[in-house]
């Protein structure tokens, strides 16, 4: 369970990133994260695992205080929380293997992760991720030679492989068609539901948000506007989370198939 | 679904074997290289001399650093920069057309072949060499030193020359053709627009590293403020040495300051 | 009809947004005023004082230098009386050219190995994106370029006087120089890689040094080698001359015999030393392009 209390982030020139949030998200939640660009989506993410500090507040995970961890500890706490990014972030230059194979790295002796040598269940290991996300034949390719869904794929395979107990997913589509989109999309939820795994997911696309996710999370300039499930989000919901801009145009309308289809879903 | 996990386990490449062979070899060559280090007096002579060594140059000659006669240090910095000025200019004059000739997509590849031979002959030569043929050419002193220089200079300068010649835009060349430009016309404005920011660009570069190879012309007699510094440490003073030291080191970053932001410019075109 | 006018008013800017420079200052812009009244304005050429420039120092280095085309003239045959002197080479001479070759070899494998290695923690803490303080990178800077700046025949002078003659002087002076060109290239290859995989195996669990060798290590390990196979290649050369400080090598046999004027022995090192240059560079070349 992540439960943030009071939680304020603001940056040493004054901007305000995070204003007195409280949340709670329980366990096995797939929420889907919205807002407009710089509200702040991507700084309330980081702080679970403390890619961000907090200047205020506390932000509980699993009953650990995350502001208190320090080194060992801190890094310790990370394993069990996985994260993916928009651009993948893998090592292009060596092979999809390899690349899951990293998920180890912080756990085994410095002589091993020096010279890069896991094990033959490491490497079993690797290759059953690589299975359950449909790519093991890619397993000794070159990163830089697959498409950006199969690089996604990759990173979650890497991320599976750490047996996380929350995923971070920083705008894991943003850079991907929507083909492609939609299937890293079924991935997640198929992770969410076969193995329990709480996901916060940070998206643009309302749309898909609707369609995959089971909780919504608003966010407007640094403070969280809603939080709720998905199938009560509508029109109201996003003016008050995107605002409406100069022109006084509306934010993105939800299409009324896609909202039937949302409703159906659950 | 373990079967096929299992058979892709089996099916890894088996690339290890070779960066092992490959480490195996650099251990060995290392081994066989310490077997030659060998040295005479270390001990703690060698310890207390480089105490008095670091002494002298936390300490330097200030009256040997500002002495403006020609023996002082700013004398024989300005000698030195000279020295290194016409060892360069001279050293790119001689290397333009050996870089031509050098060049595969000017000469074909024979000629071009023996070009290349001919300035790795050149380069392969250490510059204390020069340095002794050349004293006994023109007599010990900068002149000398100069000469060396722009030998040495060659190597380097023609190397970076050929890689600008082979890299010649033909498109340009084509459209002056269009226009019914003669040959010298296109030379003149097609190729050497081309060429010549780089090669001053790359001139300036090597000027810079003659400035510091420049005090190995002092060991040979050649000039410039190798002389003093050698004499200097021969004789362990170690506060002249020091001095000359500064002086050397201020100036290679003054100018290797000004030379990056003067190429920076020139590849920039500002 | 275009028509030129120098300006008698400075423009306050220049066509196409081109900042003025002090030296606009002293040489005005000039302005070309169209036919149909539209003007364009360009700074004024540096060349003439750029070429002004270096006409007086070219001056002055003749002067200084004692540069004299009479004297090249009537001597300059010496030098070939020289250089043809040293050809044919005396094949003879070759057994005693092979042990000073070979310490020269391994003085610059080894040099070249240590100050490659040992400048890795010095290159990573100048690179601005793994440590943050500024104090610390300007200082490492600063010391890989004073470093940079010593001549490697001072270096290898002083290290006799440290550790006496012979090539232990040699080899550290060639692991000196070797520090601060590989440091340099080393830490603006750093600054320059994609941190994405680093900053995902920190929010993995792992310690910035672990993060560095897993995510960035891979990336700039081939050019990392390849810079350092071309520095041991220049090394091989450098590492001729210091045995003229007696810091062991090559040096040693050459000085000897242009001292004695043994130029057909002068000849056959000069060739040895040829042959082996030749064939380090090109398995070096070779090697450096499967790293690619």
């Amino acid at each position: 369970m992540i439960e943030f209390s009071h939680v304020s982030m603001r940056y040493p020139n004054g901007f305000e990133a995070l204003k007195d949030v409280n949340l709670t998200i329980e366990d096995g939640r797939f929420v889907a994260i919205i807002g407009r660009s710089g509200a702040g989506k991507s700084t309330l993410i980081r702080t679970v695992n403390r890619l961000n500090p907090i200047t205020e507040g506390t932000v509980t995970v699993n009953g650990t205080d995350v502001g208190s961890l320090k080194g060992k500890e801190l890094r310790r706490f990370r394993r069990k929380i996985g994260m993916i990014f928009q651009s993948f972030n893998l090592i292009t230059r060596t092979t999809v293997l390899r690349n899951v194979l990293t998920a180890f790295v912080p756990d085994i002796p410095w002589y091993r992760a020096l010279f890069g040598i896991f094990t033959k269940e490491e490497k079993m290991a690797a290759l059953e991720s690589l299975d359950k996300m449909g790519i093991l034949d890619k397993a000794y390719v070159r990163c830089d030679q697959l498409s950006g869904g199969q690089q996604q794929r990759v990173a979650l395979a890497r991320t599976l492989t750490q047996n996380p107990e929350i995923i971070l997913a920083d705008e894991p589509v943003a850079s991907l068609d929507p083909m492609t989109a939609r299937q890293v999309m079924d991935d997640l939820k198929r992770i969410n539901q076969d193995m329990g795994i709480t996901i916060l997911l940070n998206i643009h696309h309302v749309d898909l948000a609707l369609k995959y996710c089971d909780s919504v999370l608003g966010i407007r300039a640094g403070e969280v506007v809603y939080y709720g499930p998905a199938s009560d989000v509508n029109q109201d919901v996003l003016d008050e989370v995107y605002g409406k801009d100069a022109e006084g145009d509306e934010a993105p309308l939800i299409v009324p198939e896609l909202s039937k289809e949302a409703a159906d879903a659950r | 679904m373990e079967e096929r996990i299992l058979k892709a386990y089996e099916d890894r490449p088996k690339g290890w074997l070779f960066e092992l062979a490959c480490a195996i070899v650099v251990v060995a060559l290392l081994v066989w290289s310490g077997s030659a280090v060998e040295a005479s007096g270390t001990g703690q002579d060698g310890g207390q001399i480089a105490l008095n060594i670091l002494a002298g140059i936390a300490h330097p000659d200030t009256g040997l650093l500002f002495n403006l006669t020609t023996g002082g240090v700013p004398y024989l910095l300005v000698e030195t920069i000279c020295i290194a000025f016409l060892g360069t200019v001279v050293g790119a004059i001689i290397s333009i057309p050996l870089a031509f000739l050098a060049s595969r997509n000017l000469t074909g590849r024979v000629v071009s072949n023996i070009a290349r031979l001919i300035i790795m002959a050149v380069r392969t030569v250490p510059p204390f060499v020069y340095g002794l043929m050349f004293v006994r050419v023109t007599g010990p002193g900068p002149f000398a030193g100069l000469l060396t220089m722009s030998l040495c200079s060659v190597g380097m300068v023609c190397k970076m020359y050929i890689e600008t010649i082979e890299d010649l835009d033909y498109r340009i060349l084509e459209s002056l053709d269009a226009e019914g430009a003669t040959t010298w016309r296109k030379i003149r404005f097609g190729v050497i627009p081309q060429l010549s920011s780089s090669f001053i660009s790359t001139a300036i570069y090597r000027f810079d590293m003659n400035l510091r190879d420049a005090t190995v012309l002092g060991l040979v007699g050649a000039g410039g403020i190798g002389a003093p510094l050698i004499f200097a440490m021969n004789a362990y003073r170690w506060n002249e040495a020091g001095s000359i030291l500064w002086g050397l080191v201020v100036l290679i970053l003054i100018v290797e300051y000004i030379s990056t932001r003067i190429r920076t410019h020139l590849t920039r075109g500002v | 009809m275009p028509a030129k006018h120098a300006s008698a008013k400075v423009p306050e800017t220049i066509s196409g947004g081109i900042a003025l420079t002090w030296y606009d200052k002293i040489f005005k812009p000039k302005t070309v005023t169209l036919g149909n009244g539209k003007t364009v304005t360009r700074r004024a050429s540096r060349g003439p004082v750029v070429a002004v420039l270096i006409i007086i120092v070219s001056i002055i280095s003749i002067q200084v230098t004692g540069f004299d085309m009479t004297v090249l003239a009537e001597n300059g045959g010496r030098f070939w009386d020289i250089l043809f002197s040293m050809f044919p080479p005396n094949w003879d001479y070759m057994p005693s050219v092979w042990q000073p070759l070979f310490d020269t070899i391994k003085m610059s494998l080894l040099g070249s190995f240590i100050g490659s290695v040992l400048v890795i923690p010095f290159a990573v803490a100048a690179s601005t994106n793994i440590v943050h303080s500024k104090v610390v990178v300007s200082l490492m800077r600063l010391l890989l370029s004073i470093i940079r700046t010593l001549p490697t025949i001072v270096t290898a002078l002083i290290a006799t006087y440290i550790f006496g003659l012979g090539t232990l002087a040699g080899t550290t002076a060639i692991a000196i120089f070797t520090f601060a060109y590989v440091g340099k290239i080393l830490y603006e290859e750093i600054e320059t890689v994609d941190m994405g995989a680093f900053e995902a195996m920190e929010a993995m669990g792992a310690s910035k040094v672990r993060a560095f060798t897993s995510a960035i290590v891979p990336q700039i390990l081939p050019s990392y080698l390849s810079n350092c196979l071309f520095c041991f290649e220049g090394n091989v050369r450098y590492a001729s001359i210091l045995g003229y400080v007696g810091a062991g090598g090559l040096g040693l046999v050459l000085n000897e015999g242009i001292a004695w004027r043994m130029y057909p022995e002068v000849g056959m090192v000069l060739v040895a030393l040829f042959v082996t240059v030749f064939i380090i560079e090109s398995i070096s070349r070779a090697l450096r392009r499967r790293l690619a």
